[in-house]
């Protein structure tokens, strides 16, 4: 035990010795592994923040929303309404059905207002937002006139009191942002009669696989016949991210990849020349039985030392760059809090940047290959 | 011949080395017991390399050689215990003092720190090295670097002991020193191979070997002398 004290103690001693002697091949070693890492950060944060800006686009856009159309002819009485259609797909997902009538309503201001009638199916979205206004009453989701106000509506020549509603998002679809009275399709069958458009929301749940409710949905529909209904589907957008994912995963692959055979190259070449200067002291301590894996081992720690310092170096000034290079780029800032999301963390990191450790720790290989060569070839 | 007995000789046996094409030694043979043996030769007839063979720095080609105690020269105990070497240069290392160098040594060895300790002074003084034990080898004359690197192979007190040219280069004084301490404290049953061609090392009571005659002189040299 002493013996590998004393021996490391002295090849800690010569490593020193030889950083003092010939700071440049130091240098080199610390420079290139610091801009290699730094590159790898910054090339992997620019990836990940393409794909999260994509994501975020997806999410707004409804990723996990499948949107079906279909017009329905007037004067068909057995013509089943799609949402009532689309219930029998299961419960991994909501649904909102609503059918827009051919008739609208207008505001004591003049101002017109879609005419949406939902069926049972849809009650389940609806019911805590009708539980906002009294029981009873119709409701006019609305945009322009505060929540809770009794309201006079005109429709189709006669008069109708409602409570408006402050409009949700996902009416957006429907409504295209213009006011909507919600009726049941009860009180609407009168219009109903005359054929209506109807649009359906099914949200896929957490976790639910999107894709799978798709298929699910078009075989329903070729099942039903329903040849009219389109269906607007974020599966494109979804393979989309998928394989720009698939190609991030590829270019971090391939630029660790090749920032690691950089490395192994650097750190190879300079381990070769401090090993021909060196190998005299080397060849001694094994003549007295050093194991030579305890020499090679001092260059394993030499270049790991180095790659960790070079890391952690590159680690920081990616910091500081970071919000400025990227904001120039375009990216939200919200999306260059690193508080929120932090590209550097050593989970999101730690695959690219082993490929420079690995390339680092490769490049001590030409040593272990001369510390093969005979004592006697070296020493006279 | 018991086959039993502890077996105290340095013995090779049909010993076959080459440099790429160039022959060394063919079928070389003998047998080295305890006490001092001068290798003489010119230089270049494998002196050194017989050396190098039986501390197994160099693999041989063919043959074999048995080390005192029946160990092979690539045991790894033989480098870190029993075999002590002298070569002809940069023998110690540099930023160790003398002091360190024959500690890191014994502690290879296997040796307890205070007989490390006990022997250091001994044998930096039967060389006068004692003021210089806490000096780096780059501070010290040729001399006292070479008697320094004789300290730190009889540290060990090994049972082989080898001396590349020893004495090449030094002074009178300086030889003398180190052929004292050659024959007055050489380890008890030790083998001690010395290649040399230095005369002065004739009045050590010693067997001889010529080795000039396993390797033909170069031609072109007896003509130039």
């Amino acid at each position: 035990m002493k013996a590998w004290i004393l021996t490391a103690f002295y090849l800690s001693k010569d490593t020193w010795s030889r950083w003092l002697e010939t700071p440049g091949a130091l240098a080199a070693r610390l420079l290139v592994c610091a801009l290699l890492a730094l590159l790898l950060l910054l090339a992997g944060a620019l990836l990940q923040l393409g794909e999260r800006t994509l994501a975020g686009r997806l999410g707004r856009m409804g990723g996990h929303t499948l949107i079906v159309t279909e017009a329905a002819p007037a004067g068909v009485d057995s013509f089943r309404p799609l949402g009532r259609v689309l219930a029998a797909l299961g419960s991994d997902h909501t649904l909102l059905a609503l059918r827009q009538v051919a008739v609208t309503a207008r505001d004591g201001r003049g101002q017109e207002c879609l005419v949406l009638a939902y069926d049972e199916e849809s009650l389940p979205l609806l019911a805590p937002w009708f539980a906002l206004a009294p029981a009873g009453e119709n409701h006019l989701f609305t945009a322009s006139i505060p929540s809770g106000l009794p309201v006079r509506l005109e429709l189709d020549g006669a008069d109708l009191s409602a409570i408006t509603l402050p409009a949700p998002e996902w009416l957006q679809r429907f409504t295209g942002g213009r006011p909507a009275l919600l009726l049941p399709a009860a009180r609407a069958a009168e219009w109903l009669a005359a054929g209506w458009f109807e649009t359906v929301r099914l949200s896929a749940n957490d976790g639910a696989d999107v894709r799978r409710l798709a298929a699910g949905l078009r075989s329903l529909l070729a099942l039903e016949e329903r040849t009219t209904a389109q269906l607007q589907s974020p599966e494109a957008l979804l393979d989309e991210l998928e394989s720009l994912q698939h190609l991030q995963a590829g270019l971090r692959h391939g630029a660790g990849w090749i920032a690691g055979l950089i490395a192994a190259l650097v750190f190879g070449s300079i381990a070769v020349l401090e090993y021909r200067q060196n190998r005299f002291t080397l060849a001694l301590l094994r003549s007295f039985g050093a194991p030579a894996a305890l020499l090679l081992l001092r260059y394993l720690l030499e270049a790991a030392l180095l790659t960790v310092a070079a890391v952690l170096a590159a680690r920081g000034l990616a910091g500081l760059l970071h919000a400025p290079l990227f904001g120039l780029a375009g990216f939200e800032a919200a999306l260059l809090d690193r508080g929120r999301f932090d590209p550097y963390a050593w989970s999101e990191t730690a695959r690219g940047l082993a490929w420079l450790f690995i390339g680092a720790l490769a490049g001590t290989l030409p040593v272990a290959f001369a510390l093969r060569q005979p004592v006697g070839r070296v020493l006279q | 011949m018991n086959p039993h007995a502890p077996v105290t000789a340095l013995v090779c046996r049909d010993l076959g080395f080459g440099y790429g094409r160039t022959r060394v030694l063919d079928g070389f043979s003998a047998e080295f017991g305890p006490g001092l043996t001068l290798i003489r030769g010119f230089s270049g007839c494998g002196k050194s390399t017989l050396l190098k063979l039986v501390a197994g720095y160099l693999r041989p080609d063919a043959g074999h050689i048995v080390l005192p105690g029946g160990f092979a020269p690539t045991d790894p105990v033989v480098a870190r215990a029993r075999l002590g070497f002298v070569f002809q240069q940069l023998n110690l290392l540099p930023l160790a003092s003398l002091r360190r160098n024959l500690a890191l040594v014994g502690a290879l060895a296997g040796l307890a720190a205070p007989e490390v300790a006990r022997r250091t002074e001994k044998y930096l003084s039967l060389l006068g090295l004692e003021a210089y034990a806490d000096r780096r080898p780059d501070t010290l004359s040729g001399g006292q670097q070479q008697r320094a690197a004789i300290a730190r192979a009889l540290l060990k007190e090994p049972s082989v002991l080898l001396l590349d040219e020893p004495t090449s280069g030094l002074d009178d004084l300086n030889c003398r020193v180190i052929m004292k301490l050659l024959r007055d404290h050489l380890p008890a049953r030790c083998v001690c191979l010395i290649a040399t061609h230095d005369a002065r090392l004739n009045t050590l009571p010693h067997e001889s070997l010529d080795f000039n005659r396993f390797l033909p002189v170069e031609g072109h040299l007896v003509a130039l002398a």
